[in-house]
């Protein structure tokens, strides 16, 4: 099981897709999640928040590249939701460890029971990781609210239960 | 007794220190210094925290040194030392933070750590004196877009609304960036706006009539409604409307901006509207709140343009605010916070 693919119909939908996932990560995962924008990147981190407790509100992380929120795993353990807007970053071509420390964020992300998950974080972010899940996010041009929203696993072991919940509540989908 | 105190700004690209004076309600900018690395960051699309904080570095000591110098004082002569310790990019926060505690160390001054969203609304002081109790607050920059009840500025303030997605100006960044326009966007999106239909495009107002929200903000849906109007245009081969584009646009946000606002005014029964942050220096956001503002016989007080952007000034006002109240210093351990709070304001 390395890909599926599911339709939400509206904002609300692509947050329940997040809150959804969220029971299958575990410290040290790198979500990347790449689309236009507006796409639902961040509503979909809303939604990972929502299913794990986060302590305080996810918002765009843009401002301050990234942003540290206070989680709960499925398990219970305490750990660290670090939200990255990787897109300035990579226009830059730098080092993700390197713009990392600048940032003030701790590299040792297992150890700190910590999640990544990055909007635009492709072709940047993978060397945090050898655990990940490309989510990506599509507009469509004739109805305004529908989202087609793909999952890609690379190394990522939770797919496969996360599908058998997505099918309980989203029904049929392409996968 | 007039009181002298030394603001120091560090948050983002802006490496400011001023001096301001305080007595009474009275409220005098001595000397206000600052540098900017932000041609560095404009290629990029955005502030890079490594080279803002490298710059900062550079900045510190002669920004510092010529807001003294130009106010013809001394440390000696300072009676507190401010720092804005948060929210901000980290590495940046670190070098204006270290470098105040440095100097009130070396000077044996007091030294305060305090919110940089926070002293958004301090800046007004400079141009209107000391915030009245029961007032309104209202910040909004390219990363903070936050309504406030001001019981008793800056002691007893509660948050009373927030943006739950993006802020008022990362919404025209981002939709600048797709229009090709450079970073940041504001300044190009309010010209450009001036020439357009404020009404040629349906922009969407976030939870404009949501009761339950009645002061939270959310500018997701109008980067997307834009975003979106952009694309198909772009589809159908049709010439961009930019300037009807950047006019609707501006449009909406003022309209939601201030309604809001007004409406805080109103619920808390205050009399004085307080606004702030970059952003606030959109001139259709000045002359929506203006009008409405006078209509509802609220006094607004927002402050002139090079006050709106991130400056050491308001940060001097608000350590003059703190000092005059007589609220305990920080200690020398008081640490950054790149996301500090605003509920607490930790005062």
């Amino acid at each position: 099981m390395e890909k599926m693919k599911v339709e939400t119909k509206n904002s609300g939908e692509t947050k329940e897709l997040g809150k959804l996932l969220s029971p299958f990560l575990s410290p040290g995962d790198l979500l990347i999640l790449r689309g236009p924008l507006g796409a639902g990147k961040t509503t979909f981190t809303q939604g990972l928040g929502e299913g794990l407790k986060a302590e305080r509100p996810i918002i765009s992380p843009t401002f301050t590249l990234a942003r540290e929120v206070k989680i709960q795993f499925k398990d219970g353990k305490k750990g660290l939701l670090i939200h990255v807007d990787a897109w300035r970053l990579k226009a830059r071509g730098g080092d993700i460890f390197e713009e990392f420390e600048a940032l003030g964020i701790e590299d040792d992300f297992e150890g700190n029971n910590a999640l990544v998950v990055a909007e635009w974080g492709d072709k940047i972010a993978e060397p945090l990781s050898d655990r990940i899940l490309y989510v990506d996010f599509e507009r469509n041009m004739e109805r305004e609210n529908l989202r087609s929203v793909s999952f890609t696993s690379k190394g990522f072991k939770g797919l496969e239960g996360f599908e058998k919940s997505v099918e309980a509540v989203f029904g049929s989908f392409v996968s | 007794m007039a009181i002298k105190v030394l603001g120091i700004e560090s948050s983002c690209d802006e490496t400011a220190a001023a001096v301001c004076e305080a007595e009474g309600s009275d409220r005098k900018i001595l000397s206000n210094a600052v540098a900017s690395s932000m041609d560095f960051h404009a290629r990029f699309g955005g502030v890079i925290p490594e080279i803002a904080s490298r710059a900062h570095l550079e900045a510190f000591a002669p920004v510092v040194r010529n807001a003294l110098s130009s106010s013809s004082l001394s440390l000696s002569d300072i009676d507190a030392i401010a720092v804005s310790a948060g929210p901000g990019l980290a590495g940046c926060l670190a070098v204006g933070t270290s470098g105040a505690k440095g100097l009130a160390l070396g000077s044996g001054k007091p030294f305060f750590a305090l919110n940089h969203v926070i002293a958004h609304l301090a800046a007004s002081e400079a141009e209107f004196g000391k915030i009245p109790d029961n007032c309104a607050g209202l910040v909004v920059s390219g990363g903070h877009t936050t309504l406030f009840r001001l019981e008793k500025f800056p002691s007893r303030i509660f948050v009373a609304g927030s943006t739950l997605d993006d802020a008022a100006g990362e919404c025209f960044d981002k939709i600048g960036r797709l229009m090709g326009l450079p970073y940041p966007a504001g300044a190009a999106i309010d010209s450009l706006a001036k020439k357009g239909d404020p009404f040629a495009i349906k922009v969407p107002q976030g939870l404009r009539g949501r009761k339950d929200r009645l002061f939270d903000f959310s500018f997701s849906g109008v980067k997307t409604s834009v975003a979106r109007t952009i694309e198909k245009m772009r589809e159908e081969n049709r010439p961009l409307p930019v300037e009807d584009i950047c006019a609707s646009l501006a449009e909406s946000v003022a309209e939601v901006l201030s309604r809001k606002a007004i409406e805080a005014c109103r619920h808390f029964g205050s009399k004085v509207l307080v606004v702030g942050g970059g952003f606030s220096a959109n001139s259709q956001l000045r002359s929506k709140l203006k009008a409405k503002a006078e209509e509802n016989g609220i006094e607004l007080r927002i402050p002139s343009l090079p006050l709106c952007t991130d400056n050491g000034a308001m940060v001097s006002l608000l350590g003059a605010d703190l000092l005059e109240e007589g609220v305990t210093f920080s200690p020398m351990d008081a640490s950054i916070d790149s996301s500090m709070p605003l509920d607490l304001a930790s005062f």
